[in-house]
């Protein structure tokens, strides 16, 4: 087990126009972690690289794959190459990132270089024309295009997170939940919907241009939907009067959900081709939290069949349900991930609910997460950490893992409790 | 809240007093099947029980309003993970409520489930939903109109007491039978 030794606060201010501040902590492994510089310059008045070069450091840093160098220790051109890679050599350096931003036939670019040190050579080179294009978004893709050349991994520093949050307000005696979307550093975190009930399970649509949650506003949870660009809402057509837990399959033509039938709670699969449902499950007792297979042909869901809740799996179509957990007593809201390898779900081994991936081919279970009310994960879209919802000395916060133990990230929002996050596809 | 504290636990510990209760779990529900008037004295078999339901009958049903109406205590609790019931104040509540319901026929209630903080909060809605379908389904077998009963979870959302430790989540792992129309 590696030790983690080292904790760095970062706190993002969020933008005027925006309400909410999320502050990130990370704790990291520093062994292991390849040592990077990252260097951009820049003649142009109206453009930050400063602010361009430490969203880039962010990122790899936050990534826990990288240790961020210094670079004002290196100044001035490099007379040749022998004497950059010796120097940089020198100073600790595996890579080093050498950005540029300059005026080109009346556009304005940033040139990017990517430098191996150890083995002397220009791994890419690529340029991108800052038009139209804000300063984080082009950040973001620059920390991508890097962190998938050096470890071969997804980048996902332009994901979007959703999470709920409450806020008790005093003066009125009463609580607001939130639905907000972040970007996944914490920045631009937006209000969507507000309300004075309960709203809770929020799921990203496949092209992740629509949310789905569940709202109290009529006094019982309903489905609603709500498309991010335009804030236009849709309660989902499914005719029931309470229905819970929607699931986008992940062609985006169904939504699986719970709803009850002579008692018992079922789950259905609405189908937004034919505009009609049919029902999936029917046990007595509770079948909830359906979660779609990679093949948009079976659903992942809880039930406690067995006597304890447990995850199954069953086709859409016909045959019966196969139970997949039997490690501890309560195993629930799975969620997969986007390879169909694994599944991320709620555990109790009888020392707390906890976070915990169960592998698919050899049925696995690994605990992630050591905290006792852990709830709600979520997949990164490149698999390599988890999303969930912890508690903080009673207030709710969100924590990004990664599997390996390499790296904590406490997300929280100030004055407001936060839970239920869910990472953008 | 501490008296509603106070009165949630000397309520629970009512019910550990009772003693040699009839099995009573929503698969076997007839077991409370009456044709009794309504909030007739019980044959509990502890001193508690009978003190319960005379401060039950002390209620005056011709003079309160919809609004915080209840017929004496109208909080049933549940075990971790579990929607059966098997006590016999338990019992008594849904007997008084019944009774009450089939003589006031324009009376409306809404049962509303709770769960504790543990656990998934989706699960928990379920959960909340499946205890109060339990109570609905024991009261339709007592003869109350299924149009008269509408059922709600709020899962984990609206706890009756904070805190983390047993003593509240069993507080909170509950359903309230809540009238929305008195009926008269």
């Amino acid at each position: 087990m590696k030790k983690i030794f080292t904790t760095f606060i970062l706190y993002f201010l969020i933008s005027a126009n925006v309400h909410s501040e999320l502050t990130i902590k990370i704790d990291r492994a520093e062994i292991g972690a390849l040592p990077i510089m990252v260097k951009v310059s820049n003649n142009l008045p109206n453009i930050s690289s400063n602010k361009i070069k430490e969203i880039i450091e962010n990122d790899l840093y936050g990534s826990g794959y990288f240790t961020v160098l210094d670079s004002s220790k290196i100044s001035g051109k490099f007379e040749n190459k022998g004497t950059k890679y010796a120097l940089l050599s020198l100073a600790g350096a595996n890579f080093f990132l050498d950005s540029k931003i300059y005026n080109e036939n009346s556009n304005t670019y940033i040139r990017f270089d990517l430098y191996n040190i150890i083995k002397k050579e220009l791994v890419i080179s690529y340029k991108i024309n800052l038009k139209n294009n804000n300063i984080r978004k082009i950040a973001h893709t620059i920390s991508n295009v890097i962190f998938e050349e050096i470890t071969g991994i997804k980048g996902i520093f332009d994901t979007k997170i959703a999470y709920i949050s409450t806020e008790i307000k005093k003066n009125a005696n009463k609580k607001i939940y939130k639905l907000h979307v972040a970007d996944i550093d914490g920045h631009n975190s937006i209000a969507i919907y507000k309300s004075s009930k309960q709203i809770m399970s929020p799921t990203w649509s496949p092209k992740n241009d629509k949310i789905a949650y569940v709202s109290f506003e009529n006094n019982r949870p309903e489905i609603f939907i709500q498309t991010l660009e335009t804030g236009e809402r849709i309660k989902l057509d499914n005719n029931k009067k309470s229905s819970s837990a929607p699931a986008w399959s992940p062609n985006g033509n169904f939504m699986a959900y719970t709803s009850s039938v002579n008692g018992n709670l079922e789950i259905f699969v609405y189908s937004f081709v034919s505009k009609s449902d049919r029902r999936i499950t029917n046990s007595i007792g509770i079948d909830t939290e359906a979660e779609w297979n990679i093949n948009n042909k079976e659903i992942f869901f809880t039930s406690d069949r067995s006597g304890k809740p447990h995850i199954y799996i069953k086709s859409i179509n016909s045959g019966k349900a196969k139970r997949l957990t039997f490690e501890g007593t309560y195993n629930a809201d799975a969620n997969l991930s986007s390879d169909g390898k694994e599944l991320s779900l709620v555990h109790n081994n009888g020392s707390g609910h906890k976070i915990g991936i169960l592998s698919l081919k050899d049925n696995f279970l690994k605990v992630i997460s050591n905290g006792k009310l852990d709830e709600a994960p979520s997949f990164a879209p490149n698999n390599k950490m988890v999303l969930f919802a912890s508690k903080k000395i009673h207030k709710g916060i969100l924590v990004a893992a990664s599997n390996d133990g390499r790296i904590r990230k406490e997300i929280e929002l100030v004055g407001e409790n936060v839970r239920e996050p869910i990472w953008s596809h | 809240m501490f008296t509603r504290l106070t009165k949630n636990i000397i309520l629970l510990l009512i019910g550990i007093t009772l003693s040699g209760c009839n099995a009573f779990y929503q698969k076997d529900p007839d077991v409370i099947v009456t044709t009794e008037p309504m909030l007739t004295k019980s044959d509990g078999d502890s001193e508690s029980s009978v003190d319960k339901i005379k401060s039950a009958e002390n209620v005056n049903l011709d003079s309160v309003a919809s609004k915080g109406f209840t017929l004496g205590n109208n909080v049933i609790y549940f075990e971790y993970d579990k929607y059966s019931i098997d006590n016999d104040n338990d019992k008594e509540i849904l007997k008084r409520y019944s009774d009450y319901m089939r003589k006031y026929k324009k009376a409306q209630i809404r049962i509303e489930g709770h769960a504790d903080e543990r656990g998934s909060r989706a699960y928990n809605l379920a959960l909340g939903e499946k205890r109060a379908e339990t109570i609905k389904e024991i009261l339709l077998i007592n003869g109350v109109k299924k149009d008269a009963v509408e059922v709600v979870s709020y899962g984990e959302e609206n706890p009756a007491v904070i805190g983390t430790n047993e003593d509240t989540h069993s507080l909170n792992r509950r359903v309230e039978i809540v009238f929305s129309n008195t009926g008269k």
